[in-house]
């Protein structure tokens, strides 16, 4: 009889878990396409054939969680596609979650020459020309394609308003609740469609060199009192006890600093 | 006298509601009325509240269960109800914040008191016991085992104090025999009376194993639950008669047993109370050194009403209380919603013989008190939720096959928790059957529930083992157990003389499913019992087709065909009467529907056979009988009377719940299983005892039934971990028939292990060689 081998330590966010760490268990987070990067402007190049993205998604969602690393909403992909711009086939999102810090000084995962913004979303999409499945596409080369929108402080935003207000609801790891509103993705991106390129990783564990990245240039508003949301939910169980590490168990912070960009090459494509 | 008299008596202060009541009447007028949780079956009684007190502005919002309730509150879809205190901390653990605590629910014989009882501890000073830590090796007498105050109460904080912990590792045994360990090996004798585990030889197994848990008992050979040194006084006989060191018991009980309110008997200067904190204090009526007080149920509401909005619906809450006591007036009884609606008489003051159970208001307690903080109010009453036995760190893991059944499964977690059931339920996702029978295997998962055809396979091919049933529901309650009777349907308007069960020969016939035992499996066993058809095995079902006149309709059968490689089914036949997704046969929209295994085939399922009789279409429809009653006949789509049952004797019978009379086969229910093998037994055996007492507690007749629904669609889905019209779980006993009921046709359909797929090969090509002989 086999035996699932327990005990490996579980990553996270604190110093004694957190991401200098998670390449002791997860050999990939040391590797040579991870993300996210210091996206240095001067550096990147203008790439004129590249082609403005074109995404549409379905209003369904199916649940919002609490992965223990932030929440997670999982959403019905019939209907929804995302193609052009680097993209080579057509990918179906699968989820969207946030990266954010404990003051507004830091927060996003990518940052701009230098700069970190408050809060990063990140909707994840598999490539469903190839693949038949989001867990067959994770861990191939061009399996995943990512949008990320940086979020600076402003007025509320009126679509994460339907995540923040649901999120008093699954405060602890592991809890989850049907999504009952609808809710459009497409909404989270910028008017600017402006967008850098490049060929990345997963910013969690396992970490797999899967994902073409699309960051967009320009940020979008969240409010003080939304971010303030995100970092009042909590990075364990309902029934275990209140850890006692530097966070006391809240998520304050579930960002990964960036990585070395090394031979990779940054696209960027003009637009607006 | 009127017993409702004393209740007037006590509420005269809240005179001033009336008042109040009157000025407020004229501000609720513009207000949305609170909203109040009421479980679904007692929306009728609210109604009834309602119509009493017509300016109440509250009313009613249905919910499934408490947790539901909870979730209502938080997305304010509903405003208060009134909760336990271990809901409260449900509650807490559900949705970390934005609930308060408004009102108590308080019993009028104790209104004055804080607390609905304090658990105490009274020790012998001859002792010499100065602190906890001098517990160890003493002479300890509780009220029971498993109890609260006498049991989980003094575990938890031992556990708490770091007493308990080493010694529940000295033994690997499942979570019961782990505590029973913990504490023989920590008082040198015990009185521990009642059942310790549910099956009799089991119990006295321990019983013999762990004598010492009984030896201060009255009657240590019996050491029962009625034992006279068991129960709230009966501890303190124990303490005082059988020379012990200390007693767990209540508060009330230390009062009346030494008679502190009067004339304190003698010798009660020879004891004290051990406090928590190690410090002692006299036997008297100004004791403050509980261990845990328990709070009184109270009404939780949503901080997001402001405080004049509290205060209104405390207002509300009262003039509902004050019209329920005031409406008994001959037969002395409280209307009905003063128990179901608003909660309030429920639970009888034991020793009282009265039931002038009132409603208290506390309105120091009502603005800012967070349910957690409630529960600290009482020493840290989350304390003895969260601590009550060894098991405070394992756990069995549930295997669930979606994000909503997990959903379900982390309420069940949680609501057992909260009644101190341990070890803790986590929840395996997983995406299905089959890959939850291989978590159990392996061991990501330790438990399952399937059907009774996936039970067997998961046992054949992966030395899965079933340790419960689920019980079925039955109108005979001496007939209520693991299974479910396969019955035979037809028109109560069939002028058919069927005398002889051989005229149901050329008859058409209507399946369901060709994955269902009563609608495939038993009518194939019962024709071949009665030797209307026989034969080789796997012509049974060639056979089968062709006594119905190959004019039937088997959902599926068109499906196994294939997979199973036998071409040689009688698809045609089996499928010629269904409908798919059109009015009538060969009628349909969509030709792939016709005969597929799901609702888009009409005559799919117990109902789907039911209105293939209906239609006209078929004369006789196989099915069982919770199908028949839980589901179709309860939800009113169709009619009793237009449907009779037939017997295999060849009578009918019109009376629809003569089942266990006229029946074609016992059907075995669901199945929990979890891995085989001695080096699984401890936790098989958790795993059993786990769910039995979750059945016991959240299940209907528990003692916490209500906090979680645990039978029954969950936000309109059907069967999460248990089947809907389940009502219970036993331990596993196999149905002797149900081998013979798949044997036949199964060991023809279904590919198990490849290695025996040749000799399959070998069976299905002599069964052909056969018929086809029989055929030229």
């Amino acid at each position: 009889m086999v035996l699932q081998t327990h005990g490996i330590k579980e990553w996270g966010y604190c110093n004694h878990n957190g991401p200098s760490t998670w390449g002791e268990n997860f050999p990939l987070a040391n590797g040579p396409r991870q993300s996210p990067i210091d996206i240095q402007t001067d550096n990147s190049t203008l790439d004129q054939s590249l082609t403005p993205l074109r995404y549409e998604y379905s209003k369904k969602s199916k649940t919002l969680v609490n992965t223990g690393a932030g929440w997670k909403v999982t959403v019905v992909g019939a209907g929804s596609v995302l193609e052009g711009g680097p993209l080579n086939y057509k990918y179906k999102l699968e989820q969207f979650h946030c990266h954010w810090g404990n003051d507004n000084s830091c927060g996003s995962e990518h940052t701009v020459d230098g700069k970190s913004f408050p809060a990063e979303i990140h909707l994840v999409h598999w490539n469903c020309d190839k693949y038949s499945s989001f867990d067959e596409a994770v861990d191939k080369e061009d399996g995943l394609a990512v949008l990320g929108i940086f979020f600076q402080v402003g007025n509320e935003n009126g679509t994460m308003s339907c995540v923040t207000d649901l999120l008093h609801r699954v405060p602890h790891k592991d809890d989850i609740i049907p999504m009952e509103f609808e809710i459009d993705p497409a909404k989270f991106i910028p008017e600017n469609p402006s967008y850098w390129t490049y060929p990345g990783s997963l910013t969690t564990p396992p970490c797999l060199e899967s994902v073409s990245w699309i960051v967009f240039r320009e940020p979008v508003d969240i409010s003080e009192k939304q971010l303030e949301v995100f970092r009042s939910m909590y990075n364990y169980g309902r029934l275990d006890r209140t850890p006692e590490d530097e966070f006391r168990g809240k998520i304050l912070s579930n960002y990964r600093p960036p990585l070395e960009l090394g031979a990779r090459k940054v696209r960027y494509c003009q637009l607006g | 006298m009127n017993p409702y008299k004393r209740s007037h008596a006590i509420v005269l202060a809240s005179a001033i509601f009336a008042i109040l009541f009157a000025t407020a009447e004229i501000t609720f007028a513009q207000k949305a009325p609170f909203r109040l949780c009421v479980s679904v079956e007692f929306m009728k009684q609210c109604e009834d509240m309602l119509a009493a007190v017509p300016n109440s502005n509250v009313k009613c919002v249905s919910t499934v269960d408490k947790i539901d309730c909870i979730t209502k509150i938080s997305k304010d879809e509903a405003d208060f109800a009134p909760l336990e205190p271990e809901e409260m901390w449900v509650a807490h653990r559900f949705v970390k914040e934005g609930f308060i605590v408004i009102s108590e629910v308080r019993w009028a014989e104790f209104e004055n008191r804080n607390f609905r009882y304090e658990p105490v501890a009274v020790v012998r000073k001859s002792s010499g016991i100065k602190s906890i830590s001098d517990l160890a090796g003493r002479k300890s007498c509780h009220t029971g085992f498993g109890r609260n105050a006498g049991w989980k109460i003094p575990f938890s904080h031992l556990m708490d104090k770091d007493q308990l912990p080493k010694l529940c590792d000295g033994i690997n045994a499942p979570t019961t025999e782990k505590d029973l360990f913990a504490i023989s090996n920590y008082f040198k004798e015990v009185c521990a009376p009642g059942a310790w585990v549910p099956e009799k030889d089991k119990d006295l197994e321990l019983k013999k194993k762990y004598p010492n848990l009984c030896q201060l008992c009255e009657n240590p050979s019996l050491c029962s639950r009625d034992d006279k040194h068991g129960g709230y006084e009966g501890a303190l006989k124990c303490l005082t008669q059988k020379g012990a060191d200390i007693a767990w018991t209540k508060m009330d009980a230390v009062i009346s047993y030494f008679k502190l309110d009067s004339q304190p008997i003698a010798g009660t200067e020879d004891y004290h109370f051990l406090c928590w904190d190690g410090s002692s204090m006299p036997l008297n009526l100004n004791n403050t050194c509980s261990w845990a007080k328990r709070p009184w149920k109270a009404y939780l509401s949503s901080s997001r009403l402001s405080s004049a909005d509290i205060g209104d619906l405390q207002t509300a809450i009262t003039a509902l209380r004050n019209k329920g006591n005031d409406l008994p007036a001959g037969d002395q009884k409280l209307p009905d919603w003063m128990r179901n609606v608003l909660e309030i008489s429920n639970e009888p003051p034991r020793k009282l013989n009265q039931t002038d159970v009132i409603f208290h208001f506390e309105t120091h307690v009502a603005k800012l008190t967070t349910p957690i903080s409630y529960l600290s109010v009482g020493k840290n009453y989350s304390v003895t939720i969260e601590k009550p036995s060894c098991a405070t760190g394992s756990s069995i893991k549930f295997c669930v096959k979606n994000d909503l059944e997990k959903s379900k499964c982390l309420s069940l977690q949680l609501a057992a928790a909260g009644r101190r059931v341990l070890p803790k339920v986590d929840c395996v996702l997983a995406e299905t059957d089959l890959e939850c029978i291989q978590k159990v295997g392996n061991g990501q998962a330790d438990l399952v529930n399937l059907s009774p055809k996936d039970s067997d396979w998961a046992q054949r091919n992966y030395d899965l083992v079933p340790v419960l049933s689920e019980v079925e529901w039955n109108h005979n309650k001496d007939d209520i157990g693991p299974y479910r009777y396969a019955i035979a349907v037809i028109k109560s308007s069939d002028p058919q003389d069927y005398k002889n069960i051989s005229a149901l020969q050329g008859k058409k016939s209507c399946h369901g499913s060709i994955r269902s035992l009563a609608g495939w499996n038993a009518p194939l066993a019962k024709l071949r019992d009665l030797n209307l058809i026989g034969g080789p095995t796997c012509g049974l079902t060639i056979q089968m087709s062709q006594f119905f006149g190959n004019q039937s309709c088997v959902p599926g059968a068109k499906d196994v065909a294939i997979p199973t490689r036998m071409p040689w089914l009688p698809t045609k036949n089996l499928c010629s009467i269904c409908a798919g997704d059109g009015p009538l046969a060969g009628q349909a929209f969509t030709p792939d529907t016709v005969c597929k295994d799901d609702s888009s085939e009409r005559y799919f399922g117990a109902e789907g056979a039911l209105q293939c009789l209906l239609d006209g279409v078929g004369d006789v429809a196989f099915i069982d009988h919770v199908e028949l009653h839980g589901k179709i006949l309860a939800s009113g789509d169709m009619k009793a009377t237009d449907f009779k049952l037939l017997c295999t004797n060849g009578s009918t019978m019109s009376n629809l719940t003569n089942y266990q009379a006229c029946n074609w086969g016992k059907i075995p229910s669901n199945q929990i299983l979890t891995r085989s093998g001695d080096e699984w037994e401890v936790k098989r055996e958790d795993v059993r005892l786990t769910l039995l007492k979750i059945s016991d507690t959240l299940g209907p007749g528990g003692k916490a039934v209500g906090v979680l629904k645990l039978f029954g669609p969950y936000f309109g889905n059907n069967d999460f971990l248990f089947k809907d019209t389940s009502i219970g779980l036993c331990d596993y006993k196999s149905v002797p028939e149900f081998k013979s009921l798949i044997s036949d046709f199964d060991y023809c359909t279904t590919s198990t292990a490849p290695s025996l797929f040749s000799s399959f090969s070998i069976l299905i090509f002599s069964c052909v060689a056969l018929i086809m002989a029989r055929f030229s």
